[in-house]
Order: structure tokens, then C-alpha cells, then sequence
């Protein structure tokens, strides 16, 4: 304003000079112009410059938040990271039997035959302390086995039959390093076998016991249960389950196992033979066991190099010297128990030489007989190829309970280690969209199930039934609202009187100031049970209400033209009240006798029986009505401007030629409107895509892919809300959850600009109008 | 205690509780000492995380400000899992949490202090299996619960149950071949992980199962629905929804159990809450946490735990855990 005001100062010398011939009065009146017109440019600069920096701001503010989603997903896309080798000075003399590392405490594990435990400095490789295993008296050492649940713990088996379970910790005591094993059982041995050596060792640590079992060169597989007394974070356990110490033998026939693995399931014990068969051993509830299924883990030309069970315990990989790492599960289906070879990866050229998993995630690392290494996530399917290993033939690896370590020994037993920097090996795209065999699910399948109780689930990152949920609830409430919204449109905008007209439009577009999260809560407690206990009725009404109006209007037309003349233009609708209350009452009274009549009494068995439609109550149909609820002012409000703003003189003319205003309206009004109208459609069905509380609230948020009118669905907004505030910042989950909001933008942003081009077309087409 | 004005026979009911419950948990409670304020506490507490909880968490809150009138006490009830986030990034100073801390989640805590952060059980909760009021069901196994709920079968079920039928239910009732409603709570809930745990053996949902965002909304949901089955702690079980005793073996014993104070331990799905807080090793509490911790363990806040529905903590646990916050070292 201030330099507004300076700029017409020094406009008034000059001005004064060229007027000064004149009269003062045509002066005076120039110089009021000139006053005038400054400030008039003065206010056409502010409000441009005001305009521009909103619509710039708004433009701005939409690209930074799209930059700011992709910013969160970009570091999926990136694979796995191996910092450079370190070379850690040849350790000690002694075959290498175990190796692990921490790098959390910067300690490394290793276990000689001799079952000597040697602790290590990660970054200097110094000896930091040796202890041995606590073995019987004058017993070698003979077999190893890992915890199959991923605790940290393993077996020791010796040749006298006798097993010891250990643990290790490297957490500073007292503020120095002091790493030591650790025996939750007691360092005391567990007879396991009677004097038999301990051939092939399983291990299976639970909530409130841990289990081992052990075969010999022949005779029964041992399998003892030892119960803990404690349960997690040195509670008293609870509940208290009374696990009992229990040793069993199951007689297994000529099998000799050379392997034997406890998978997270009492149920099952698999044995491995040297020959490379895997056999399924199962313990029914009365301690009866059979074999229940074989199968060749080799293939027909190659020999096995490595199984091992991935984190969870639940399915196991087996590596032969093809280069070819399999993953095999038991998969329950029809009651009977089978292994599935499930997925199968060609990783190396050349015989893979040792291998080992992560702790929580599906990972292991695979190192082949050439020294490449090879980090894979099963479940997701993404292989990395992070470093190679130039040094001589390999003999163990260890990957670091967290993955964030690979260190490896080889025959000349010097050790190389690697920092690894895999953050989401969790993710793929294809995998967000195609069906993925998951561990124990009978078949592949499309699953959203991302937490769990604890470390080992396989998350399941599928957006398939996400996205097939939010365009199932858009598309419910479509089908419910447009046809609503409109019509009321066509009858404000064309049919109602506008003194009428500006009384009833805003009370429609008040339904909008009803918080959604209000709709979503009438909707899932006060709707579904309703619309439950009564869907006979309304499945009547849905039928009986349109057949009222049809006669009513029938009827009407019937009336002699004296009376017809009695009602005001644009206020017949309130005829039809009565005929509407009539119809509702009667699909009330006549549902009973309906439903018993024609649906044996029951119309959701009918529909189960007939139709294989189950009956949810919380379903597409409550969604579709409530959301359908929000989203109609929406619709109504634009498509009625749209509606009346078609000049009256098209439609008094159409009319004034012969016309009537049926005729009027579907060939003049409606194809006039129609950009408004489609605008109007689109703009609800972008509203009903991204409304989270309705969909939240009034369904059960089960991620199914099913179109039926009567289940339920989750939606992508819904799912955004009930995960968010749960995710790591950071994590596979965080990331991939902004991926699917990425996913929901350009679902809106397809669906706007789709209807803005269909609308100029419509535009031009009509443009005579 | 409730500035309510109740109609009358409620106002009733609530005298009788008041004059009930207090003799009825006598024994539990009654080897807790009485909690003693002290003078100097102010300031304010946050507190985050399973909404479980956060239910006893208001009544303690209510109790606390009465005796500490400065104190001002904030909760969120998000979700257990909101709870290690909250603590990490320091928006709360107690997390509420229905399960025990994963061990990502101790890790990432552990990497950003030094330290894991400490557990406080604070009371005893069980999950019921709740089923339409109508519902003549008479029993049900843990392998019956697995197959109803989850996709994995790992609890020793063969096959999925999807109809009543199937569970043994008489064609009387009128269910006959409809399909099981399984209702459940969504995945930020503790409740969500303590089921998948120890009722689907860490094993997978169906996804057919609802996921419903409150205890509440999940009972009314069942309350409303005769082919309806979930889950929710004994303290949300309303006249709507009837406890179905669980069968399991305990000690090689078939038994059944509905989850009460007296089957605390002796029912497959009871469970501990706790406080989890930020505590160094060796180091004190601030005194505003540790009071309220205090008053939460001993007769009054537990008196509290009782009468809301939960299960109060056994006193020699209570002990413990006060001795750990009075004096961090006699923990290790």
C-alpha cells in the first residue's frame, strides 16, 4: 500500500505539468483518475502476486509431498551392501565345527572338534578367552545342531551318547568384555543315547521347554523335552503349561539319520539321511510316531552340501552342488501332511560350499565353491551377489544373528568378515503383487499380514487384496450414491422450484459436516447388526420401495387433471411420502412370511445353500451405504450446480416445441451437464477411495480378495491407519506402508486426471450449448 | 468414588461392589503394604501403548492425581506396539504394554540407549473366548481355536473349521452349516500378538478373521452376532457374550478352564501386563515415575486391578518389582 501511495506522488509533478493549461476542475478530475488508476494497478499486482504464490504454494506443497513419499520408498529398491573384506589373522590350529559372530558386542564364536570355544575381537582378531565345552569326562565331541527358533542356543552331542545345550553371551559385564558360555539346562550333560555316539543332533528351544533330539549309528531316535522353569524376562512362567521333562524313542526303521531337524512344531521331526532323503517324522497326541513322508532333497544328478532350517524354524533349504538352493516346507492340506519343495533359487555356476540364516528374517547367505556369496531372501524372492571371496576353498559361514555381519573361515583357516548393509531384503515389487507360497499355507496365496508376536514371522507384503479392497468399498459406494445423488440433482437442479430448491440443497450438503468417523461408528454397531437381523426386509424394500413409486407415479397420470393441478410445481415428491412409508411398512410386515415361504425360512442359508454367499456382518453392503452416505453431498452438490446452470431458455424452448420435460431433460439437461455430472462422480469416487474412518470402523478390515456384496474388505487408507502408528520408523513395514499410500495417490491422481480429460471432451462436444 | 449421579438400581449394583469387592480380593492384596505418599512429586507423566491397559491406567491415573494434585497425567491408548516407539523417541515415559517386548524391538531400544529397557509386570490378565450369549457351544480345544483362527494350523488341527457344525454345535440353534464369524483385534493390539502366540502356536490369522480396533467394539460385535467367536481380555466381557471354557492339557491332564482369579495360572491364555520403562542400570528413576509405580504395586493400586476385572499381581511378584525400582541393583 505504502509504495502505492510514494508511486502516485511522484506520478503528480508530471501530471501537474501536462494539466496545467487546463481548467483546475478537468485538472482535479485527472489527477483522480490517475490516483484511481494507480491504486487499481497497485491491487491487480497484490492480488496476482497473492494468487500466484497460492497456486504455486499448492502445486509446490503436492510435489513435495509426492517427493517425500518417494523419498521413504527409494531405499527398498536398493540391495544388499558388503563393505570391504577384513582379513582377521589366522586364528588357531583346531578344524573349525562352529562359527558365529556378534557384532553388537564385536565378538566372534568359534568351536573346534576338540570343543574348545575360542572368543575373538571382531576388529582386531585378538584371542580374548578360550573356555571349553562342558563335555563328560573323556568324551570327543561328535555332532552340532543350532536352535531352531533362532535363540542363539545349540547342542553339543558327544560319543558317549550324552548331549549339553549352550548358549554364549558377549554382553559386557561390568563394563568390560567378558564373553562366556552359558548352560540353560546346567552345564551337566543330558544321557540322551545309551552309550551310543551322538550321530545327527536337533535342537528346540520353546516358550516354556527346550527339546533335543539325538540318533546313533542305529537304534531309536531319542527325543527328550526338558522343561524350563521360568518363563521369558525371568517371570514365573504363565500360564503355567507344567511342560514336563519327558524322553521318548521313536523307532524308525532302517532309517540312519545323518541330520536331524526339530521344526517349530512339536508335531514333527525330520530326519536327514546321507543320502540326501528327508523324512517326515510324525508324533501324534499318544506318542505314536510314523514316517508320513519322504522325499529326495538332491536332485536326481547332484549331491547335497548344506541344509539347514530358515529363521522360525519352519522350513529348511537345502543346497546341492549344482549351485542350487531349495526351499522345502510340510504343507497340512485335507489333513494329510506332506514336504513341498516351494521355491527353488540357481545361484552359483558351481557347487555351493557352506551356508547359513539370519535369526529373524527369511535370509540366509550362500557361499559357492568359487567364493562368491549370495544373499537371498526366500519369501520375497530378491537375490543380491554383495561380494566374492578370492582367497582358498571356504569351509564355514556365519551370518550375524541380525544379518548385518557375513564372516567366513576358510581351508588355510584365516577369516574374512564383511559389514552388511541388507535393510530390506523383504521387499520386491513383483512380490507386492504376485501370489507367494508362504510357509505352511496349503498354497500360494495373496496375504496382507505384516505383525506378529514375535521376531520369526514371515511378513506378508501382498497389496493385491489392499488394493481389490479399496476399489470394492469405492465401488459399493458408488453403486449406492451416484444413482442417489444424481437423481436428487436432476430433481433440485431441474424439477424443484429454486425457492425450494435453496432451501433443500443445503441441507443435503450439511450431511457433509457429519464427521466420517461418526458414519463409521453408526455404521459398524448401530447398522450391521441392524441391517443383520433384518435383511429380508430390506432386500424387500429394495424391491417393494422403486414399485411403489412406479405405481404411485402410475397412478398419478391416472388422476383427473383438476386435481393434479392442486399441487405446486416441484413439491409432488411429498405425494410420494406417504407411498414410500406405505412400501417400507409392507416389506416389513411381509418379510417373515416371504423369508419362510421362498427362502426355507432363512435368507442367508439360502443365499450360503443357492449361491455359496456367506453372510458377514460387517460387509461391503454396510460400507456401500454409509460410505455411500458421505460421499452423496459430494455428488449432489456438483452435479446439481451442474444441472442448474443449463440455461432455462434451452429448456423453455425445448418444452415451447413440443417436448416434454422427460424428453427435455434426458436429450437437453443431462447431456449439457454431463461434464458437471461426470466431475461430480469423480470427485465422489476419489473421496470414496481415500476415506479411511467409514471403511476402518464399519467392517471387519480383513484383507480378502472377494467381490461379494456380503464379506468384508480392507482398503488401503484403513490399512495406513491401523499400521502406521506401529512401524518401526525406518523398517521394511514403515517403507512399504508408504509405498502403498504411494500407491493410493496415483490411484486419485489416475482416476482426476482420467475424468478432467473425458470432461473436456464432453465439453467440446456440447459446446454449443 | 465416581462423582456420578447413576439411576438408582446402578447406583445400587455400585454400592454392592464397593462393599463386595474389597473382602472378595482380600487375599491377594492384603500381603501388599499401603502405599504412603511422599511430598515433592509434580510434573508429568506420560504414558503410552496397549489400550488394555490403559484402562487400568485412567483408574490409577484418577487415584494418583488424588493423592498429587500437581501431577498431570497424560495416556495414549494406541496399541502396544506404539509403545517401544514411544519410549524410544522419549514422547512417553512409561509404555503400557499387553505383551512382552519382541526382540527388535529390545534391540532397537538397546541400540539407542546402551541398555534394554526395564519390564514391570503390573497386573494379571486372561483372555476369554468369547461367543454369542445364545451360543450353547460347550467347550472348546486348543487345536479347535487354532483351526477356527488361523490359516497355519500349527496347534494340531489337520484341517480348518469354517462352520459351527463342525465345532459339534446342535442344528437347534440354528447355525447349522453357516460359517464361523471370527472376530479379532488389528495388529497394533497386544492382544493381536499374545493370541497369535500362544492360541495359533505363532502361526498366522485367516484372513477371513475381522480385525476390530477396540476390546469394546470386538465384544459388541459378537454381542450382535449369533455365528460370532473371538477373543478379548476377561475385563471387556459383557451379560452380551459368555466365556466358552477352554479344554488343554495341563501336567498331561486333559482340563478346562474359564479364565477367573482363581485359574490365573491354570488357563492357556493368561498373561502378564506391564509397565516398561527407561531405567539405566544402577540408576534411579525420576521420583514422579517411581511413585507411581509404587502406588501401582501396592494394595490400593492393585484393589484397582481387582475391581476393574483384571487379576491382581501375586505380592511376592509385586515385591520383587518395587525392590527393582527402589533399588535397581537388586535386580541382576
Amino acid at each position: 500500500m505504502n509504495a502505492g501511495v510514494k508511486r502516485q506522488r511522484q506520478n503528480e509533478p508530471a501530471a501537474n505539468g501536462a494539466a496545467g493549461k487546463r481548467g483546475p476542475k478537468a485538472k482535479r478530475a485527472r489527477q483522480r483518475l490517475l490516483r484511481y488508476a494507480a491504486r487499481r494497478r497497485f491491487w491487480d499486482r497484490a492480488a496476482r502476486a497473492v494468487v500466484s504464490v497460492g497456486g504455486l504454494g499448492i502445486i509446490s506443497s503436492i510435489l513435495l509431498i509426492f517427493f517425500y513419499l518417494v523419498y521413504e520408498v527409494l531405499p527398498l529398491f536398493g540391495g544388499a551392501d558388503a563393505g570391504d573384506a577384513e582379513i582377521l589373522p589366522r586364528f588357531a590350529a583346531g578344524e573349525v565345527v562352529w562359527l558365529e559372530a556378534d557384532p553388537g558386542a564385536g565378538v566372534a564364536l568359534r568351536v573346534d572338534e576338540q570343543g574348545l570355544a575360542s572368543f575373538y575381537d571382531l576388529d582386531t582378531g585378538n584371542l580374548l578367552d578360550t573356555e571349553a565345552l562342558a563335555a563328560p569326562p573323556g568324551a570327543a565331541l561328535t555332532a552340532m545342531a543350532r536352535d531352531s527358533a533362532g535363540s542363539g542356543l545349540f547342542a553339543a552331542g558327544f560319543n558317549d551318547g550324552s548331549v549339553v545345550v549352550a548358549g554364549w553371551n558377549a554382553a559386557p559385564e561390568a563394563g568390560s568384555i567378558a564373553p562366556r558360555l552359558e548352560y540353560p539346562l546346567g552345564p551337566q550333560s543330558l544321557a540322551l543315547l545309551d552309550g551310543q555316539a551322538v550321530r545327527a543332533l536337533g535342537l528346540r528351544s520353546g516358550r516354556d521347554a527346550i527339546s533335543v533330539a539325538a540318533a546313533g549309528d542305529d537304534g531309536p531316535v531319542a527325543l527328550l523335552e526338558q522343561a524350563l522353569d521360568s518363563g521369558p524376562l525371568g517371570l514365573p512362567a504363565l500360564p503355567r503349561t507344567g511342560a514336563e521333562n519327558r524322553h521318548r524313542e521313536f523307532f524308525v526303521g532302517n532309517i540312519r539319520p545323518e541330520q536331524i531337524l526339530l521344526p517349530q512344531d512339536p508335531r514333527w521331526v525330520l530326519l536327514l539321511t546321507a543320502t540326501g532323503e528327508l523324512n517326515l517324522l510324525g508324533i501324534g497326541a499318544g506318542n505314536q510316531a510314523e514316517i508320513i513322508d519322504a522325499a529326495p532333497l538332491a536332485s536326481a544328478s547332484g549331491s547335497l552340501s548344506d541344509v539347514r532350517l530358515l529363521a522360525g524354524g519352519m522350513s529348511l533349504i537345502a543346497a546341492d552342488d549344482s549351485g542350487r538352493v531349495t526351499q522345502w516346507f510340510i504343507v497340512v492340506e485335507d489333513g494329510r501332511a506332506s514336504l513341498e519343495p516351494v521355491r527353488s533359487f540357481a545361484l552359483f555356476g558351481n557347487a555351493v560350499a557352506a551356508l547359513d540364516v539370519e535369526r529373524g528374517r527369511r535370509v540366509f547367505a550362500a557361499v559357492s565353491a568359487s567364493g562368491e556369496i549370495a544373499l537371498v531372501n526366500v519369501t520375497a524372492e530378491t537375490m543380491s551377489f554383495p561380494g566374492e571371496w578370492d582367497g582358498p576353498a571356504v569351509r564355514t559361514v556365519t551370518l550375524a544373528p541380525a544379518g548385518d555381519l557375513l564372516m567366513l573361515e576358510d581351508a588355510a583357516g584365516s577369516l574374512a568378515s564383511w559389514r552388511i548393509d541388507n535393510p530390506h531384503p523383504e521387499f520386491s515389487l513383483a512380490a507386492l503383487w504376485r501370489e507367494t507360497w508362504y510357509e505352511n499355507y496349503p498354497e500360494p496365496a495373496l496375504v496382507w499380514q505384516t505383525a506378529a508376536a514375535d521376531d520369526a514371522l514371515e511378513p506378508k507384503y501382498s497389496l493385491a487384496p489392499l488394493t481389490f479392497g479399496t476399489l470394492k468399498a469405492a465401488l459399493y459406494a458408488m453403486l449406492f450414491a451416484a444413482p442417489l445423488g444424481i437423481c436428487a440433482a436432476v430433481f433440485t437442479g431441474y424439477f424443484m422450484p429454486p425457492g425450494a430448491r435453496r432451501q433443500i440443497k443445503p441441507l443435503i450438503e450439511l450431511m457433509e459436516a457429519l464427521p466420517t468417523v461418526v458414519i463409521g461408528f453408526l455404521a459398524g454397531l448401530w447398522l450391521a447388526p441392524l441391517v443383520d437381523a433384518n435383511l429380508m426386509a430390506l432386500a424387500l424394500g429394495a424391491l417393494l420401495l422403486p414399485l411403489g413409486v412406479l405405481l404411485a407415479s402410475l397412478a398419478m397420470a391416472r388422476l383427473p387433471e383438476r386435481l393434479d393441478l392442486e399441487w405446486r410445481e416441484g413439491w409432488q415428491a411429498l405425494a410420494l411420502a406417504p407411498v414410500l412409508l406405505l412400501a417400507g411398512m409392507l416389506a416389513w410386515l411381509l418379510a417373515p412370511g416371504v423369508e419362510s415361504l421362498l427362502f426355507d425360512g432363512s435368507l442367508k442359508d439360502w443365499l450360503l445353500q443357492r449361491w455359496g454367499l456367506d453372510y458377514v456382518s460387517r460387509n461391503a453392503l454396510i460400507v456401500g451405504a454409509a460410505m455411500g452416505f458421505a460421499v452423496i453431498p459430494a455428488i449432489y452438490s456438483i452435479a446439481d450446480d451442474a444441472i442448474f446452470t443449463v440455461p432455462r431458455h434451452l429448456s423453455n424452448g425445448a418444452l415451447a416445441i413440443g417436448a416434454n420435460r422427460w424428453q427435455t431433460l434426458s436429450w437437453l439437461i443431462l447431456p449439457a451437464a454431463a461434464p458437471g455430472i461426470l466431475s461430480a462422480l469423480m470427485i465422489g469416487f476419489g473421496r470414496a477411495i481415500g476415506e479411511t474412518m467409514i471403511v476402518l470402523m464399519a467392517t471387519g478390515n480383513t484383507p480378502i480378495m472377494d467381490a461379494s456384496l456380503f464379506e468384508g474388505m480392507r482398503s488401503l487408507a484403513a490399512n495406513l491407519a491401523i499400521e502406521i502408528p506401529e512401524s518401526e520408523v525406518g523398517s521394511s513395514h514403515y517403507r512399504i506402508l508408504f509405498l502403498a499410500s504411494l500407491v493410493l495417490l496415483l490411484f486419485t491422481f489416475v482416476i482426476n486426471s482420467a475424468a478432467e480429460l473425458v470432461r473436456q471432451r464432453l465439453r467440446r462436444k456440447y459446446r454449443m450449448i | 468414588m465416581l462423582p456420578l449421579r447413576l439411576p438408582g438400581p446402578l447406583r445400587l449394583c455400585r454400592l454392592l461392589l464397593l462393599a463386595v469387592a474389597p473382602h472378595a480380593a482380600a487375599g491377594v492384596e492384603a500381603e501388599l503394604g499401603e502405599y504412603q505418599a511422599v511430598s515433592g512429586i509434580s510434573g508429568t507423566l506420560s504414558a503410552t501403548g496397549s489400550d488394555t491397559v490403559a484402562n487400568l491406567m485412567t483408574l490409577w491415573a484418577g487415584q494418583f492425581r488424588r493423592m498429587y494434585p500437581n501431577v498431570n497425567i497424560q495416556i495414549r491408548a494406541t496399541g502396544s506396539s506404539a509403545a517401544p516407539t514411544a519410549l524410544i523417541e522419549t514422547t512417553a515415559s512409561i509404555g503400557l504394554m499387553s505383551r512382552s517386548m519382541r526382540r527388535n524391538e529390545v534391540e532397537s531400544f538397546t541400540a539407542r540407549y546402551g541398555y534394554p529397557p526395564t519390564p514391570l509386570p503390573v497386573a494379571l490378565d486372561a483372555l476369554a473366548i468369547l461367543v454369542h450369549r445364545d451360543n450353547p457351544l460347550s467347550s472348546i480345544s486348543l487345536a479347535e481355536i487354532d483351526a477356527v483362527f488361523s490359516e497355519t494350523l500349527r496347534c494340531g488341527a489337520n484341517r480348518r473349521l469354517e462352520s459351527w457344525d463342525e465345532l459339534g454345535l446342535p442344528a437347534s440353534f440354528g447355525l447349522a452349516g453357516r460359517e464361523i464369524l471370527a472376530f479379532g483385534r488389528n495388529s497394533v493390539s497386544g492382544t493381536y500378538g499374545f493370541f497369535k502366540e500362544a492360541a495359533l502356536c505363532r502361526g498366522d490369522f485367516h484372513s477371513g478373521v475381522n480385525e476390530l480396533s477396540g476390546s469394546g467394539a470386538l465384544v459388541q460385535a459378537i454381542s450382535s452376532a449369533r455365528n460370532g467367536i473371538g477373543y478379548a481380555s476377561i475385563a471387556f466381557t459383557t451379560p452380551g457374550v459368555r466365556m466358552t471354557p477352554v479344554r488343554w492339557r495341563r501336567n498331561g491332564v486333559e482340563s478346562t478352564a474359564v479364565p477367573s482369579e482363581a485359574t490365573a495360572d491354570d488357563y492357556p491364555f493368561s498373561r502378564y501386563l506391564y509397565f516398561y520403562v527407561n531405567q539405566p542400570p544402577g540408576g534411579p528413576l525420576p521420583p514422579l515415575e517411581r511413585e507411581f509405580i509404587r502406588m501401582v504395586l501396592s494394595r490400593d493400586g492393585q484393589r484397582i486391578v481387582s475391581r476393574s476385572g483384571y487379576i491382581s499381581l501375586p505380592a511376592a511378584l509385586a515385591a520383587e518389582s518395587l525392590a527393582g525400582i527402589a533399588n535397581p541393583r537388586a535386580v541382576e
